[in-house]
């Protein structure tokens, strides 16, 4: 019946992609239902369970019988977890019957089953997480692919980082993101990443709840996210937790490391690029530090060639969180995030940019059915530019700064009702630049201020033991503030007139986000999942380009400008097989865009104060299937997944207002990414990625002046440029393994694009003698890197 | 400024990025008129060119149209027609000194693509006011190498505060073509004063030349001390300079980084013909090169 059901829907589809589609579900569902005969559905249902109260109490110890304080309990069938105290133990009362239990430790985690009408006591042993070899961090329930709420929502594991191969040997989990399915690399080798066929300024991405607005080191070649002190990253494709919101495509949260360490660590490594040093340190019984830093070193070899001698050209980011647990109930955190990349021309111009940031967490237990978060957190990002040209000394500048505040409360109502409620609030300063010269006045573009704020509420209601639903509300005001010059512009987009507002809020917009997601579990390891969300955007990049620049600036809604607005529905079916070894996934998504924002032809956008006249608004929509298989445990781990998709665009005056694709368009997407661990000491990787070529707009004719050929183009990306596909390689071995010393190491071999493939970055046309030809650009070709790491 | 800061960006990237030529298939577009011409006050015969347009990958030139009707009109309806050179070229046969201030029509006429219908091709503009260039000053400086800034000091040029420059080492033109000429937008110095010292593009010492590589060689400008080097300076309106920034923006095609998708370039010439007719009011200033302590 399925089958059925399926191929009437997609026969309606028109485009030629049609047999494809068709194609790779019947695979899907045909795999499905093949493993489900080979597959015995355990389904513990507790929920009838009408044995009295029980007082568990219990312990966490590793292999050599040390109790593990501060490891997860959770009990899958009743959604209630503990954490275990200064001596390993935990206490909860639950109602007598078969439960299984996840227990969750640094990195590593394991699953029991307890029958509590025959054990009170439970002693749980797991493998504590020391080797270099061994990080799989998860909090996650091995089940979650199929009994989370969550639609298109990823976790990515350090363990599944630190393997994959890398470009130049530097670990990047946001090039981990790009590899999932719904997800593209706005250019090749960049940190900038399209989710679902949105911009890559429709992404928030948070440290440690701080706002990250330019996630790249070396124009995008690397991300800022230190992979030593990160614990691991959430992708959600859409459907963001409640709290989160401003964003139309997705929230990636980056987590650092937030377990009491329990003695002096000290980790790091060495790459061709850059090295990395992190030390962790307990401070006293209840308190922790981390400290990490990585800093690249090309500039000193620039220093050797007298040419270059004066050349800067580095990049560089630090990472502090200080921990302290009152008690495993209270816990206060503190976080600082520092980066920059700095590109000097001797000593006469000089390009920076960096972000930096600081949180302030305090988690608040009050009850085993209450706990707060309360939190503030300052994020800012700038560039400035300065030249020394004799004559022409000048000095740009340009920067965001948020400060936000948050408190979030989780009520547990009962077994069944988990409310999640709270407020938050930013406050937006806006510079978009000044330009300062000795001999002239400062240029300065008109500063703005936002102010907005949010209260949501969210209920995740376990209705039956296979019905789930979550339903909530996101109610956002967003308010200009302050002094503002507002440009207002005729119906043609030509300046009429200007408006300066002193003080007070000039213009307020208000939006509400309806969010509700349906999980129906067929089985213990299948589901049916569905969610809509309503999301809103009040603020963008002004940037025209595909691959974006460290140039590029915030600017936010206002009188002008309206919160762009996406409705998202999405539907699809879970799978796991034998004990969860295997995750399976199909997703539908539709993604409707109102208010959409694009930039006209030629559109001037930097240092340009009436830059919103060269906005043009409009709609667009994305669909899409995602396929997608994992393997999480045995010596061959990995993934592989299918993404089948469309996004276009509708804007006046662009393209003769027709619709036309976007910068972000892949028709096909292939990832795959295998880890093989062939013995205790080394493991082997592969990664392999294809993609339908990006959409671009090619010359169907010229001009000729003077002696030069001037292009005519097509219609807005009528074309697609030759489709990427790369294969990347690693082999580590760990240096150390059997050794008896506190010295941990391993080296990492890595070979990015194996055959050496010329993906085209961009095309370029340029004419000789034999007339006008085309150019593919380029960035990397077959690139080897060795990367030493270690820890003690 | 903005120019300075894409080269230097560009050079970050270029020291990473490899090209290799490529076939694409594209659709021909069909046969067009291409009109460009400057209107030049300086001078007393003014000339444009006519051409058809080709498919981008055609290895014939561009095909000229030689039996044009060209025209230009003074707002006091003088008119002066132009005659065929060759190449596509028309030059005006009476002499013709366009007046600051004034308005000017050009008008072609002709049958571009057989069809029996002679179609009328249109474009005004306005000969903007002389920039009161007072001394050009070649400043010895260093970016990696050895450069010379040229550093333009001018009055107050009121209007529309865009300009355009082109470059003479000993007397040869040495930015022809239009990718060459440089253009400014001059909204960052003050409105009502004079610009005193505002740099507008850097000579490479042409003793490393054999230091850069043949692309740059063919994108740079390098001078030897001593060389006389003249600026030629107009204003130019919004139009024109936003006419001559597409052209080199969509010369080589789209910019991943700091450009949008590639775009038509915008004429200001009607009936869908294909370029622009600038006008343009030429000033000139030398001096030399000084010898770097």
């Amino acid at each position: 019946m399925k089958k059925v059901k399926i191929r009437n829907v997609v026969s309606r589809r028109p485009d030629k992609d049609k047999k494809c589609f068709v194609f790779s579900l019947i695979c899907f569902f045909i795999l499905s239902n093949f493993y489900s005969l080979n597959c015995n559905a355990e389904n513990i249902d507790n929920t009838t369970a009408k044995d009295s109260i029980v007082q568990l109490s219990g312990r966490v110890m590793n292999m050599n019988k040390e109790p593990l304080i501060g490891a997860t309990v959770y009990f899958k069938e009743v959604n209630k977890g503990v954490i275990t105290d200064d001596n390993g133990k935990f206490y909860l009362k639950l109602r007598n019957g078969l439960y299984t239990v996840e227990v969750s430790y640094v990195g590593k985690s394991k699953v029991f089953k307890l029958n509590t009408r025959k054990e009170h006591n439970p002693i749980f042993k797991i493998e504590d997480n020391t080797n270099l070899d061994e990080v799989i961090v998860t909090a996650d329930r091995e089940d979650k692919n199929v009994t989370s709420l969550n639609i298109g929502a990823h976790n990515v594991s350090l363990s599944s980082i630190s393997k994959m191969p890398q470009m130049m040997g530097e670990v990047d989990v946001v090039k981990a993101i790009q590899l999932l399915p719904g997800v593209q690399p706005t250019s090749d080798g960049g940190a900038g990443f399209s989710v679902r066929g949105g911009g890559s300024d429709q992404n928030l991405i948070l440290l440690d709840n701080s706002t990250i607005y330019n996630a790249s080191h070396i124009l995008g070649l690397f991300s800022v996210f230190n992979n030593d002190v990160i614990k691991g990253a959430d992708l959600y494709k859409g459907d963001m937790p409640m709290r989160f919101g401003g964003r139309l495509s997705s929230l990636l949260q980056i987590h650092t490391k937030d377990e009491l360490v329990p003695k002096f660590t000290m980790n790091g490594g060495i790459g061709l690029l850059a090295s990395r040093l992190t030390i962790e340190s307990p401070i006293g019984e209840k308190t922790s530090i981390i400290v990490g830093g990585r800093r690249s070193y090309a500039d000193l070899f620039l220093k050797m060639d007298k040419d270059h001698k004066d050349d800067d050209l580095y990049f560089y980011d630090a990472n502090i969180k200080v921990l302290h647990k009152f008690s495993n109930k209270n816990i206060l955190e503190f976080n600082g995030y520092i980066g920059k990349d700095l590109f000097g021309m001797g000593g006469v111009q000089t390009c920076y940019y960096g972000n930096s940031t600081i949180s302030l967490i305090w988690k608040k237990i009050f009850s085993d059915s209450f706990s707060m978060n309360l939190g503030s957190n300052m994020s800012h990002y700038g560039y400035g530019l300065e030249s020394n040209l004799k004559n022409s000394e000048m000095k740009w500048k340009a920067d965001i700064t948020d400060y936000s505040g948050f408190i979030n409360f989780l009520n547990l109502v009962g077994d069944k009702m988990e409310l999640n409620y709270g407020i938050t609030g930013t406050f937006h300063l806006f510079n978009p630049g000044i330009v300062t010269q000795p001999k002239y006045d400062d240029f300065q573009l008109p500063k703005r201020n936002a102010l907005e704020y949010s209260f949501y509420i969210e209920n995740k209601h376990h209705i039956t033991s296979h019905f789930s639903a979550k339903y909530g509300l996101r109610v956002t005001s967003y308010n200009n503030v302050g002094k503002g010059l507002i440009y207002n512009f005729d119906e043609n987009h030509n300046f009429t007139d200007s408006i300066q507002h002193n003080s007070g809020v000039y213009n307020t917009y208000v939006r509400v986000e309806p969010r509700i997601g349906l999980v129906y579990q067929l089985n213990e390891t299948s589901s049916l999942k569905a969610d809509y969300v309503h999301n809103v955007q009040f603020m963008q990049i002004a940037n025209n380009s595909s691959a974006g620049s460290p140039l590029d600036m915030w600017f936010c809604a206002g009188p002008n400008v309206k919160p762009q607005e996406a409705d998202i529905f999405s539907v699809g079916y879970f799978r796991n097989f034998k004990e969860n070894m295997y995750e399976a996934s199909c997703e539908l998504y539709y993604r409707k865009v109102k208010n959409g924002i694009d930039f006209a032809d030629h559109a001037e956008l930097l240092l340009n104060k009436k830059m919103e006249g060269e906005l043009r608004i409009g709609s667009g929509k994305a669909y899409g299937l995602e396929l997608m298989v994992r393997k999480n445990s045995g010596n061959l781990t990995g993934f592989i997944n299918y993404t089948l998709s469309r996004s276009t665009r509708k804007a006046e005056e662009i393209n003769d207002g027709k619709e036309y694709l976007t910068p972000y368009d892949r028709t096909h997407c292939i990832n795959m990414c295998a880890s093989y661990k062939l013995n205790p000491k080394s493991t082997i990787s592969a990664t392999f990625i294809y993609s339908t070529g990006s959409p671009t707009t090619y010359p169907v004719g010229r001009m000729k002046i003077g002696d030069e050929y001037y292009p005519i183009y097509s219609k807005r990306n009528e074309y697609r440029k030759p489709s990427y596909n790369r294969l990347d390689l690693a082999w580590t071995y760990n240096l150390s393994y059997n050794k008896k010393r506190k010295w941990k190491d391993e080296i990492t071999f890595s070979i990015y694009n194996v055959y050496n493939h010329h993906n085209a970055w961009t095309i370029s046309y340029d004419s000789d003698e034999t007339g006008p030809y085309a150019e593919k650009v380029y960035l990397f070709g077959l690139l080897p890197s060795i990367t030493y790491n270690f820890k003690f | 400024m903005k120019t300075n800061l894409y080269i230097f960006l560009l050079l970050c990237f270029a020291c990473l990025s490899c090209t290799e030529r490529i076939d694409i298939d594209t659709d021909d577009m069909e046969d067009k008129v291409s009109i460009f011409g400057e209107l030049d006050a300086s001078k007393d015969h003014q000339s444009i060119s006519v051409n058809k347009t080709a498919p981008y990958f055609s290895k014939e030139d561009n095909a000229p149209i030689t039996d044009a009707r060209v025209t230009i009109t003074s707002e006091d309806n003088e008119v002066w027609t132009l005659s065929y050179v060759d190449n596509g070229k028309y030059e005006t046969t009476d002499e013709l000194t366009p007046l600051e201030g004034k308005k000017y029509t050009l008008k072609v006429v002709c049958d571009y693509n057989n069809d029996g219908i002679k179609d009328i091709f249109t474009s005004t503009v306005k000969i903007p006011i002389k920039a009161k260039l007072n001394s050009i000053e070649y400043v010895p400086d260093k970016m990696v190498y050895d450069i010379y800034n040229a550093t333009i000091y001018c009055g107050d040029p009121g209007g529309e505060r865009y300009c355009m420059y082109k470059f003479y080492n000993n007397g040869e033109l040495i930015t022809p073509q239009l990718s060459d000429w440089l253009i400014a937008d001059i909204q960052f110095w003050n409105k009502n004063g004079d610009i005193n010292g505002l740099f507008c593009y850097f000579f490479f010492d042409k003793k490393n030349y054999d230091k850069f590589s043949d692309d740059e060689q063919d994108d740079y400008l390098f001078v030897d001390p001593g060389d006389s080097v003249t600026i030629e300076m107009s204003m130019i309106d919004k139009g024109y300079y936003d006419f001559i920034s597409q052209c080199q923006t969509e010369l080589h095609g789209e910019n991943p980084i700091f450009g949008g998708p590639a775009a038509n370039i915008v004429t200001n010439i009607d009936n869908g013909a294909y370029g622009y007719w600038g006008a343009v009011n030429y000033v000139k200033k030398s001096n030399i090169i000084p010898q770097k302590e």
